[in-house]
């Protein structure tokens, strides 16, 4: 959550200066200073609260189920194929893809690599140089393979069954709930 | 415990992945139109109390999962 909270962060200090109302405090940042204003403190709460909260959500939609499922989940809900196969392609090539930049730089590093400044952005260019041609080479070796097993521009998908009673429920009471929150803050801060 | 699981596992069966995306969704497109910060924070309370039961629910029944005896 480090990351997520780093950006929210970001993104409410970003918006903390916009014009509008009083004038709250002046901040001052090294040689700079940033003056806080009404609307800028609410815009920027506001904007700090989505990036949490969308990453909370996605956190919680994604938590406890296979990549697998979640993608026949986007296939039933009409995301476009193209999309849905090149995500799953990436999720099932990423993992390699970083094994394999983490080897190349563990190979530079055991070559002397990264002792200095200047050294350390040429081994990180190099080593960027070097997984970009073997992800290249492996894309085209894989669509070989993949034409080779009958690939017509198109994975097979896979025919999920009707949704059961329960988890129409499950739908049911968390559309209700979310809409009893949002009607509920309507007009809050 | 095992039986207990099971029970539970029969009333309140797991969320199956097409709900989950169809409530992410909803909770994404809430997040963005609402204008409140109070609200787009009660959603993030919410989401991360169901990821953390969802953490607890697959913990709980690892522990509840035990090999079968083998027979004698």
């Amino acid at each position: 959550m480090a990351l997520p909270g780093a950006l929210a962060v970001a993104a409410a200090v970003a918006r903390l200066s916009w014009p509008g109302g009083q004038v709250l405090a002046v901040l001052p940042v090294g040689p700079w200073a940033i003056t806080v204003t009404e609307a800028g403190l609410r815009a920027g709460t506001l904007a700090g609260a989505r990036v949490l909260a969308m990453v909370a959500v996605v956190l919680a939609s994604t938590a406890g189920v296979s990549a697998a499922s979640l993608l026949g989940a986007a296939r039933w809900l009409h995301v476009p194929a193209t999309l849905v196969e090149l995500a799953s392609l990436m999720y099932r090539y990423l993992f390699l893809l970083r094994e394999e930049a983490q080897a190349i730089v563990r190979a530079q590093s055991m070559r002397l690599g990264y002792a200095g400044g200047m050294q350390s952005v040429r081994c990180a260019a190099a080593a960027g140089a070097l997984a970009f041609l073997r992800a290249y080479e492996r894309g085209v070796r894989i669509h070989h393979a993949m034409l080779l097993r009958g690939y017509q521009g198109e994975l097979p998908e896979e025919r999920l069954p009707r949704l059961e009673r329960q988890q129409l429920a499950y739908l049911a009471i968390g559309l209700v709930l979310l809409a009893g929150v949002v009607r509920a803050g309507s007009g809050a801060y | 415990m095992r039986e207990g699981s099971t029970i539970r596992a029969r009333i309140f069966p797991p969320m199956d992945a097409r709900v989950r995306l169809l409530l992410g969704c909803a909770a994404l497109g809430a997040v963005a139109v609402s204008g409140s910060a109070i609200v787009v924070l009660s959603i993030a309370t919410f989401a991360t109390i169901a990821s953390l039961a969802a953490g607890l629910s697959v913990g709980s029944s690892l522990v509840a999962w035990r090999c079968p005896e083998p027979s004698r």
